[in-house]
């Protein structure tokens, strides 16, 4: 690893652990310096609020010449998160990142990005859809998720019976989530798709 | 967020080393205003854009290559035209002095802030100090014999310490077998020529025992032993020598008995002597193609102090196809006490070594007119007296006088 991105990321775990937001955790898992684990919590008044969100976050040779690699290991149900993979679709992660940029303001933008989602630029095209047509469905979806995979505290009940209820039809839980999900928790639907 | 636990988590996964690194580096953390925003380190030749931000020269070299924008604002920046020197921010680094992070251990350099990092990596105080970093475990009191445990904290070392006693006391055995084995080894072997002259001690003029004292009962009986080894040694050097001497000696005795032997034959043959001419293909060849060659058999005795006769034999100058035997008189150390000239019968017998009764026999008297019969003169009389053409040379070869390539010829020499 380049001399340079290494004493940059220990500068930089330095910032986050004295920069006291108790929202950031930054930590290595590799002896090389290039493999990061970070951890958000979502930010208040949003559906994540009370999550706690793990980042994978991979530091390239050329860094920081080039952002570092940023996926969400926790499953977050947000348009500008792949439902699937954790892909972050974030300016400042791609054309829009500055070498004056750190680990510490990336993770606050994604925390930012939590509260701020873009619809227009979607990673997760489903997700997406359903924040712009039923505002309502998603926060409630995203709760769960927050509730499910990342020790949200508020839970939905009824969606939890409806996964019950295809669990116990033998389908995979998290597959059955997922299909509910996009089908707006229709049971119908979502057994359909799963069954189709 | 708890900042203990941050912490607890974060040195968790880094290694040791890492760790030990990280602080001595970040110790070396530059105001903000002396900070290069992108490697986050002391401004090493500064430049300022005209944005206002000032920027390491290499590190805004590298982003703009990529990059048409400020790393902080995001305006467009030309290398070219937008990047200036900054000489001032440059001076007021070199200024600044700091003392080396090892300060507390005995460090007493003071270097500007861009030599820090260098400095740091070959300061004779950075030695990693092992026992001040929590994650060092503790090693069980008895890793020196083998105990690989290690522990978190000293009440779980003094547990292990209560529990593992049988184990404990089994490494030691082994570990106190081992030093014994090496140490009784190294008497023996290591070096033998300084453990030789340290176990071979003479005893002291007194008489008494060795003096200096031995760590145990197996070193005393090695040394027992090796001083017994030392004088039987010794004795078997002495005795190969003797055996060498007497071998000498006797090997010397047998080829002087064996002379003596023959010596003996011929002189107490009593006239009586038969020759043996061994190979005597390849001699009867080179007698063929030299007739000049002749074969004489050793002088023997017609009586222990009587006169001495050698045999000869040889292809007949007169006949070429026919084998001469004669006998010569030849000189003795009683010759003056003999009645010459000599006088006798001699008898040639060419043995048929197949059949008996095909022996060639012929007696002839001597004749006391002849030379031959003279006192001689010189070591072999040179004159003879036998026969000319005694035998045809194919009949000796073929008819059965020469077996295993031996020719026998018996001769018998009488006084009269």
């Amino acid at each position: 690893m380049a001399n340079i991105a290494a004493k940059r990321v220990k500068r930089e775990i330095k910032e986050v652990v004295k920069g006291g937001e108790g929202s950031l955790k930054l930590e290595v898992v590799s002896n090389s310096w290039t493999d990061l684990l970070g951890e958000i919590t979502g930010p208040p008044d949003t559906p994540y609020e009370g999550g706690i969100f793990k980042l994978e976050i991979k530091i390239p040779e050329t860094y920081p010449f080039t952002p570092p690699k940023v996926r969400f290991i926790t499953k977050i149900w947000h348009p500008n998160v792949s439902s699937v993979t954790g892909a972050i679709c974030l300016d400042i992660l791609k054309d829009q990142w500055a070498a004056a940029l750190t680990l510490r303001t990336v993770m606050l933008s994604i925390q930012a990005l939590l509260a701020a989602a873009e619809p227009n630029d979607p990673q997760d095209a489903v997700v997406a859809k359903q924040y712009i047509e039923n505002q309502q469905m998603f926060t409630l979806t995203a709760r769960h998720w927050t509730n499910i995979y990342a020790e949200g505290p508020s839970g939905v009940w009824e969606f939890n019976q409806k996964v019950q209820l295809l669990l116990e039809m033998g389908v995979d839980e998290h597959k059955a989530r997922v299909a509910l999900s996009t089908y707006n928790w229709d049971v119908e639907d979502a057994t359909e798709q799963l069954f189709s | 967020m708890d900042h203990n636990n941050t912490k607890n988590a974060s040195e968790g996964i880094a290694p040791m080393g890492i760790t030990a690194l990280n602080e001595t580096v970040l110790t070396n953390q530059p105001e903000s205003r002396y900070e290069c925003p992108v490697c986050l380190n002391w401004l090493r030749d500064p430049v300022i854009t005209t944005c206002g931000h000032k920027f390491c020269k290499s590190c805004i070299t590298s982003w703009l290559q990529n990059s048409g924008h400020c790393p902080i604002d995001n305006i467009n920046l030309s290398m070219k035209v937008d990047i200036f020197p900054d000489n001032y921010t440059k001076r007021e680094i070199q200024e600044q002095r700091m003392s080396c992070p090892f300060a507390g251990k005995g460090c007493t350099v003071k270097v500007t802030p861009l030599d820090l990092d260098a400095h740091i990596s070959t300061c004779e105080f950075n030695q990693p100090e092992a026992s001040t970093h929590h994650d060092v475990r503790i090693p069980c009191s008895f890793s020196a014999v083998g105990c690989k445990e290690t522990f978190d904290n000293q009440e779980a070392a003094n547990t292990h310490l209560h529990n593992d006693i049988l184990s404990h006391m089994s490494l030691l055995m082994n570990a106190y077998s081992k030093i014994k084995i090496d140490n009784d080894m190294s008497n023996t072997s290591i070096d033998a020529k300084e453990q030789e002259a340290l176990l071979w001690e003479a005893p002291d003029k007194n008489g008494n025992e060795a003096s200096t004292p031995l760590p145990n009962d197996t070193s005393a009986l090695i040394r027992a032993l090796y001083e017994r080894v030392v004088v039987l040694e010794q004795r078997n050097r002495e005795q190969d020598i003797v055996i060498a001497n007497i071998s000498k000696q006797l090997s010397a005795f047998a080829v002087a008995k064996m002379k003596q032997n023959n010596d003996m034959l011929l002189r107490y043959c009593m006239g009586n002597y038969i020759w043996k001419v061994d190979n005597f293909k390849a001699r009867l060849e080179a007698m063929l193609k030299d007739h000049n060659k002749m074969l004489y058999s050793p002088g023997f005795y017609t009586s222990p102090n009587g006169y001495r006769f050698c045999v000869r034999l040889n292809i007949s100058p007169l006949n070429p196809l026919c084998f001469a035997l004669h006998v010569h008189l030849m000189k003795t150390e009683n010759d003056e006490y003999l009645d010459w000239p000599f006088n006798g019968r001699i008898s040639f017998s060419m043995i048929n070594q197949y059949d008996s009764e095909y022996t060639q026999r012929d007696t002839m008297m001597s004749n006391s007119s002849l030379v031959a019969f003279r006192k001689p003169t010189s070591e072999i009389c040179v004159r003879g007296f036998g026969y000319n053409e005694y035998a045809e040379v194919s009949d000796v070869v073929r008819n059965g006088f020469v077996k295993n390539d031996v020719l026998i010829i018996s001769v018998r020499i009488k006084c009269v």
